[in-house]
This record gives C-alpha cells, sequence and structure tokens, in this order.
C-alpha cells in the first residue's frame, strides 16, 4: 500500500467524492414516462350498487404503503403489512384482496414513490399528497370516481365529504371528473391556543394571562421566582425552538396574538385578506415587526430559552416532560402528547389552555381553509375503480359497534396498515358531543350506534377511569390526555369550539398547490426568514425587518404574491 | 532499541498520550450515552435526563428486546448480507487486481481495462436509472439486490492492485520457472503474500455492508427482508419533520412513539457487533507486509 503517492491519493479521493455528490444530486430530476392508457374495461351488474356489495370473482387490488410501525403496543409480535386482519375481513365480506406492490417506512416513502412513478410501476390505488396528485393529473394517469363516488359510496361517506359543503371534494375535481378523494380534517383543529402550566400559576399567586403583557409577567416570574418550588433555578418561560414555525412548539400563536398572521406552520407566508379583498403575504406585514421586537426583549431577560435556536421540536417536548418550562403555544392535542408525559412523570403538574393572550384581551388565531394532506386515487388502468369505494366503505364501516369485540390490536387490527381509510372530519367534535352527553346524563357505557362508536367508546372510557382514578388500562396521564384533548369542556377541544363560536380567527386564504415561483424560490425565502428573525430575535437591530421585507420581495415574493392573486380570482372556491 | 530520554521526547509522550485518551473518550462518549439511556426509566429518558449514568436502572429495555422479532429477523439477514456480500466482494476485487497489476507488455490491453474500470469512479448513472436497472435485472425484493450493485468496489480494487505491484517481481519469476501458471501463482503465492491487505480491505466491506441502509429501502419490497441497519433507520425516523401541520393519526402515533429506551437498546446492540470485529482484524493492519520473502 506504501506505493500509492500522496497525490494520487488525493486524486482518487476527490474522485469519490465527486462521484457521491453526482449520484446524490440527480435523483428528483428525473422525468416521468407515462404509458399511454386505453383500456378501461366496465364491470356491468344488473343488480343496483351495494356500497359493502360482495363481488361474484376475487378482486385483486395493488397498493403500496408507506408504514410505521403498528401504533398499539398491544399488536401481535412480528405481524406483517400483508397479515393485517382488516384484510382477512375484506376478503370474507367483499372478497377483495390488497396485494402490496411494495412497503417501506413512511419516512422514506416519498422518495421510494417517485421512484416508482419514474419507472411507470404504480399500484392500482394510490395514497397522494396534493403535489403528486397534480402530476398524475397532468399526465392523465388517474380514474374518473365521478359514477364509482355517485353509485358506491355509503351514506356515511357522502356525509363526510359533504360535511364542509363539497368544498374539499370539489378541488380535486377537474373537468368535472372527480379525481381523488380526500381525506380531510375540521381545519379548526389547527387553531392555536396556550398551554400554561396551573400548577405553576397557584404556586406563584398568578391569574391566567389575558394579554400579553400579563403573559409577560406570568413568564418572567416562571423564569425568575421558583414556580416548581425545588429550590433551583431551573427553569425558563416559553417554549420555542429553532423553526419558528412548525406543526408544534413553535410561535405561530404569539404572532397571532400580535395580529400578525406570517404562516401556517410551513415556514412559507400565509395569505390573508386585506380591505380591497386582495391576498397579501401575511409574513411581511407590520405587526411582525412588532411580535419579533417583543421576542427580542424576551430572548434577552431569560423568558425565551437562550439554546431555542439549536433546538428541536424533540428537545422542546423533552423540556415540557422534564418540568423545565411551563407554556408553550399549540393546537388542542398537546395533552394528548407531551403533556401526558409530564403529567406522568410530576403528579403535581395541571395544565389548562387558555386563548392566545393578545395587545388588548385575548387574540385571534390563524386557521387554514382546508386542513388536508392526503387524498386517495385510483389508476387510470384498474378495472374496478369502484372497489376503492367500496374499501373505504368498508374502514368506515368496520368502526361499528358490532364489530367491536373482533375489531382490536391485540387480534392483529393495524388500522394504520389500512388504506384508503377517510375519517369523519368532525371527529374530534362528535367525540367530545357524545362523551359529554353521556357523561352528563351519567352513563356508563356510550348508547350510540354509528360507525363513530369505536373512537367515541375508547375516549369515554378512558374519561371515565381518568375522573375514577383507573389506571389498570392506561396511565393517569395517557387517559387524562385522551380526556382533557377531546372530552373536556375546558380543554383543547372545548376551547377550540369556543373560538369557533365566538369568531375568534382569521382564515389563511390560500390553500391550492404552490404555485410555480412558490415551487422556485420557496426554499429561498424561508431560509432567508429563518435567518433574519432568528437573528432579530437574539440581538440584532430590529430595523433588520424592513431589510428582509425588501429582500423577501425582490427574491420572488412580489411574483408569488402576483401569482396567489391569480389563483384566488381564478380558481379558489369562494 | 532504547531511546535516550530527554525532556522534550518525556514532554511529547505526555501530550500525546493526553491527546490520544481525549480522542478516545470523545469517541466513547456517544456510545456510553446511548447504553445510558438504554438502561434507564422511560419517563427520564424521554425528559432527557440521562447523561453518561443510567437514571432509575432498569433492564426492561433489553428483556423487551429478546422478545422483538423484528429486531432478530433484520439481524439475521445482516448476517447473511455480510457472509455473502464480502466473499462475493472479496474475491471479484481479487481476481481482478491481478490482471490489471501486471505491465503492460504481459497485458496488453491493459489500460482500456483501467480505464474501464476507474470511469465508474468519476461518473454513476444516478439513482433512477440505477433503480431501473436493479429492476429490469430481476434482483428487486432479493438480498442480492444488496450485494450485486456494487460487488466490485473499483477503489478497494485499486488499493488491491498496487498492493499486488509492490510484491517482488522475483516472486512472480521464481513461480514461473517452477512451471506454475497464473492461477497457481495467484492461489499460491499472492493469496497467502497479501493477507494483511485482504484483511484491511474485508474490514472495510464488512463495515461498509453492515452499516449500509439506504439501499435496503430502495430496493427491498417488505421490511421483513430488511437488513438490520435498515430497519433501525426505520425506528429514528418515522417522524416527517417536513409537515406543517400533524393529524389525528399522527398524533396517536406520538402517543404511542415514547419508547426511547427501546430504540437506543437496538441501536446500541446494532453497533455492537461490528465493534467486537474490529480489535480481532486490527492486528492485520499493524503486521509488516511481507517479511522476509527475497533478498535482495
Amino acid at each position: 500500500m506504501k506505493k500509492i503517492k500522496p497525490w494520487k491519493m488525493m486524486l482518487l479521493a476527490t474522485m469519490a467524492v465527486s462521484l457521491f455528490t453526482a449520484c446524490s444530486s440527480q435523483d428528483k430530476t428525473a422525468t416521468t414516462t407515462s404509458e399511454p392508457v386505453t383500456t378501461k374495461e366496465e364491470t356491468k351488474t344488473n343488480t343496483p350498487p351495494d356500497p359493502l356489495g360482495k363481488y361474484a370473482d376475487l378482486v385483486t387490488v395493488t397498493e403500496v404503503l408507506g408504514y410505521n410501525p403498528p401504533e398499539d403496543p398491544r399488536t401481535p409480535q412480528g405481524i406483517k403489512p400483508e397479515e393485517n386482519a382488516y384484510f382477512k375481513d375484506l376478503k370474507e365480506m367483499l372478497n377483495i384482496e390488497v396485494k402490496y406492490k411494495w412497503t417501506v417506512p413512511s419516512s422514506q416513502f416519498e422518495q421510494k414513490f417517485s421512484l416508482a412513478m419514474a419507472s411507470a410501476d404504480l399500484p392500482d390505488i394510490l395514497e397522494l399528497d396534493p403535489k403528486n396528485f397534480e402530476k398524475l393529473k397532468n399526465q392523465d394517469m388517474l380514474a374518473d370516481l365521478t359514477d364509482a363516488y355517485k353509485q358506491y359510496a355509503s351514506p356515511a361517506l357522502k356525509k363526510y365529504m359533504e360535511s364542509d359543503g363539497g368544498f374539499a371534494m370539489k378541488t380535486f375535481e377537474s373537468d368535472g371528473k372527480q379525481l381523488a378523494i380526500p381525506a380531510f380534517e375540521d381545519p379548526f383543529l389547527s387553531s392555536q391556543q396556550l398551554w400554561i402550566r396551573k400548577d405553576w400559576l397557584d404556586n406563584l399567586n398568578l391569574q391566567a394571562p389575558k394579554t400579553i403583557d400579563e403573559l409577560e409577567k406570568v413568564a418572567e416570574a416562571f423564569v425568575k421566582n421558583d414556580p416548581d418550588k425545588n429550590g433551583k433555578n431551573d427553569t425558563y418561560g416559553i417554549a420555542a425552538q429553532k423553526n419558528l414555525f412548525f406543526w408544534g412548539f413553535d410561535l405561530r400563536g404569539f404572532f397571532n396574538g400580535f395580529g400578525a398572521y406570517p404562516s401556517i406552520g410551513d415556514n412559507q407566508s400565509a395569505w390573508i385578506k386585506d380591505s380591497e379583498g386582495k391576498l397579501i403575504p401575511g409574513l411581511i406585514q407590520p405587526e411582525v415587526k412588532a411580535a419579533l421586537g417583543k421576542l427580542q426583549s424576551w430572548y434577552q431577560n431569560g423568558i425565551l430559552d437562550k439554546e431555542f435556536a439549536l433546538k428541536d421540536e424533540n428537545k422542546s417536548v423533552e423540556d415540557i416532560t422534564a418540568g423545565k418550562v411551563g407554556i408553550s403555544y399549540g393546537e388542542w392535542w398537546y395533552p394528548n402528547w407531551p403533556l401526558n408525559l409530564n403529567m406522568d412523570k410530576d403528579p403535581k403538574a395541571n395544565w389548562i389552555a387558555v386563548q392566545i393572550p393578545g395587545l388588548e384581551g385575548p387574540g385571534n388565531t390563524l386557521v387554514p381553509k382546508i386542513r388536508s394532506s392526503k387524498l386517495f386515487a385510483v389508476n387510470k388502468k384498474m378495472k374496478n375503480p369502484e372497489a376503492a369505494i367500496k374499501m373505504i366503505n368498508f374502514y368506515i364501516e368496520m368502526g361499528n359497534k358490532k364489530y367491536m369485540d373482533q375489531n382490536k390490536a391485540e387480534k392483529g387490527y393495524v388500522y394504520n396498515w389500512f388504506n384508503p381509510r377517510i375519517y369523519n372530519p368532525a371527529q374530534i367534535d362528535t367525540i367530545y358531543t357524545e362523551v359529554n352527553k353521556a357523561l352528563d346524563a351519567n352513563q356508563t357505557e356510550i348508547t350510540l350506534d354509528d360507525e363513530n362508536y369505536k373512537n367515541v367508546a375508547d375516549v369515554f372510557k378512558a374519561t371515565k377511569d381518568f375522573l375514577s382514578g383507573d389506571t389498570s388500562t392506561a396511565s393517569r396521564g395517557v387517559n387524562w390526555g385522551q380526556y382533557f384533548s377531546r372530552a373536556a369542556k375546558d380543554g383543547g377541544w372545548g376551547m377550540t369550539r369556543q373560538l369557533k363560536e365566538s369568531k375568534a380567527y382569521v382564515n389563511n386564504e390560500f390553500y391550492g398547490i404552490p404555485v410555480a415561483s412558490q415551487v422556485e424560490k420557496g426554499t429561498q425565502l424561508d431560509k432567508l426568514m429563518q435567518e433574519s428573525f432568528t437573528k432579530i430575535i437574539m440581538g440584532a437591530p430590529l430595523d433588520e425587518f424592513d431589510k428582509f421585507v425588501a429582500s423577501w420581495k425582490s427574491l420572488g415574493g412580489d411574483q408569488i404574491t402576483q401569482e396567489v392573486n391569480e389563483w384566488y380570482t381564478k380558481q379558489a372556491t369562494k | 532499541m532504547r531511546h535516550k530520554q530527554s525532556i522534550s521526547r518525556k514532554l511529547f509522550i505526555v501530550f500525546n498520550t493526553l491527546l490520544l485518551a481525549l480522542i478516545t473518550v470523545l469517541s466513547v462518549i456517544p456510545f456510553i450515552h446511548l447504553l445510558s439511556i438504554s438502561l434507564s426509566s422511560n419517563t427520564a429518558a424521554s425528559a432527557g435526563e440521562v447523561r453518561l449514568w443510567p437514571v432509575g436502572f432498569s433492564f426492561d429495555s433489553y428483556v423487551y428486546l429478546g422478545e422483538k422479532v423484528e429486531f432478530f429477523r433484520s439481524l439475521w439477514v445482516s448476517v447473511k448480507r455480510v457472509v455473502l456480500g464480502t466473499i462475493v466482494n472479496l474475491f471479484l476485487v481479487f481476481i481482478t487486481a491481478y490482471p490489471l497489476s501486471k505491465s503492460n507488455d504481459r497485458f496488453k490491453f491493459r489500460t482500456p481495462y483501467v480505464w474501464f474500470f476507474a470511469i465508474t469512479m468519476f461518473f454513476g448513472g444516478g439513482l433512477i436509472p440505477t433503480y431501473i436497472l436493479v429492476k429490469n435485472t430481476g434482483l428487486i425484493d432479493s438480498i442480492w439486490a444488496l450485494i450485486l450493485p456494487g460487488a466490485l468496489n473499483v477503489w478497494n480494487m485499486v488499493l488491491m492492485l498496487n498492493f499486488f505491484r509492490s510484491i517482488p517481481k522475483e516472486l512472480d519469476e521464481a513461480a514461473t520457472i517452477d512451471g506454475a501458471g497464473h492461477w497457481i501463482i495467484l492461489w499460491k503465492i499472492y493469496l497467502p503474500v497479501s493477507l494483511p491487505s485482504i484483511a484491511t480491505i474485508g474490514l472495510f466491506t464488512i463495515v461498509g455492508h453492515w452499516n449500509a441502509w439506504f439501499d435496503g429501502i430502495l430496493y427491498l419490497n417488505s421490511p421483513d427482508k430488511y437488513p438490520l441497519q435498515t430497519y433501525l433507520s426505520t425506528l429514528i425516523m418515522s417522524m416527517n419533520a417536513q409537515m406543517s401541520s400533524i393529524s389525528i393519526e399522527q398524533i396517536k402515533a406520538m402517543e404511542n412513539l415514547s419508547e426511547k429506551t427501546l430504540k437506543t437498546a437496538q441501536i446500541f446492540m446494532g453497533a455492537l457487533p461490528i465493534m467486537i470485529v474490529y480489535p480481532f482484524l486490527q492486528k492485520y493492519f499493524v503486521k509488516g507486509i511481507i517479511v522476509g520473502s527475497v533478498k535482495e
């Protein structure tokens, strides 16, 4: 080996490096080849379409799966996706068999799916995000589901799809053809509230804050006055992490309190309506500057963690669990996770939700128009597109009471491996109403008998267990999490309902797929925003914000604004 | 050979030892951290309280790991992959390097052949073409998809080639005079002489195969065929950081996700075999290359 001369070594090393980089930069550039689709057979049956009718001959459906491990710890060990008990029932009830072309961990799904699109090797039923939907739509690869939906959709499915006035369905229609069935949720699930530790407030004799100024006093006390009474100076004020706008433990709610609506959570600008009915980017409005100014002073006096710019969401979760921080902006589900971890670790801990503090009294939260990231479509080559609709019917049907003894994780039912699955968009609200109805009437069991039974019954049991202190099925924290996020009147969803009723919200008006210039410039603008905002919070002069606005506009922001407004006048379903 | 212990030399030894000790500690700390998390209670681990010593000592995660079918299934796949892959790699490297180490007058088209191999070091087909190639050759979803693409590592081949060149020509010539052909020279002379470099390249290959995870995700279509590292990657990357909102289903997943101790136990066990292999192969690194075969 001593014969290799140094220069040769270096040359080889550079070659090797260039080889790797060359490989990794090429993965997204390949274009998709589409095969012409000519055959579209219709299965003619003389009997009227039955949403759960059994096929006379076995129908084989191919799918692909981006999977997570089974979520329920009671699921049998070592079970494989194709052994899912749902499939056994599906075959018995509908005579449909599901074959996986491949399965891949969900974090790699995106990449593997683009490979499959590039090699034109797509399954019958497709789980898509809006971006891939648009691609396949433009290549004419998607089957028309209009008739299949009309004839075969079960009453429950139709009810779900009409629950928002058909708004979501319409988004995935093209030339009068229904090309996909969207899985969407109540947009209000995204609304922000302030989670705060009640036991800390009580320790310090403080009231829950209603304005930013009050919040500042509380947060300051949480930093300096030893709210957990452990004699150590080990707490800080408000949870924050390097992503200012994210799906959790971020500062969306804080900005909303200032009447600023910078982002819905994806670091791209949110779009609000101005007085003339045009859409303006929330990210560059003057209110954002005021909010940043406040954050800057909070960073200085220790209300924000000095290391927030180095933390990700996992670190925030650790701090909440460990009892280092007692205030966090977030959505209705926090009790479910991670507040339950904190409750289990510290029996004294007690969290409450309040409306986000504003400049004068409680503020308004930003709410999207539509909350959907996934939809189901059918390959144009598939012979029985209605099978997909029937499978959705089947999944909804399995929530009914009569299947409850069977449909359990320990018997091999893994719901997150079954596709296509559509939920009741008003699932959480149904749970809230039904559980409270049963509680008020002092029932011992849920009397509801429709497809929501399982979801309602699960929360009802957790609520009962929590209120009676029963920890035989789950820990106190887990039971509380179910109860306080979904059923409690002053809890996560209870608070969200109040926001909705008192109209304490502002809509993000843009809900289409990203416009062309967003795709092109979005990442760069996102980076610019992250850098400028973090710098300002950490002490750069506040006027940097004006510089940021100028660069944002010239680097593509103006173009995006124009394209978004074009979309708004032409395509938005108003 | 005894050095005179001058002051500067003593100083050098002290600093050298300290520096090496520091580097050692820095490399060991992550493993100790992992080990302590895996031996801690779940609440302490999810609150991030564990540093270098377990908090709330518990063996639970290892007991649970013992029942985890997925872990052992993928461990077995990894073992198969390492054994098969290393044999195939070493064999190909060995028989390719031999002719290419000969001079141009003994092997006429040597230069074009060398370029043929070298060119793959500059240019790669890219992810999608490679995927299509693997798919169309029918390797998809079998363990050979992890072994055959990249079965000949050109880098290792060049190492081997240069090592062959450092073997004195006299050995070769002596064998030829005694009537040995290329096969005999290759297997009876070159093989025993090059054991140290085979060990080196073998170690690279073993570590490479053991650590590779991405090809498993690309080419294997069901998780029960995943090698260990691919399986481990599914554990630690189950949350997509790109999303802007979290669905009800993902919240349920989060609620059940907090088995941090079990994850670290698996990661630790995954790293253990390769840490054990190292010391056994290491002695070949230090050994002299060719000892006393020829006197010049």
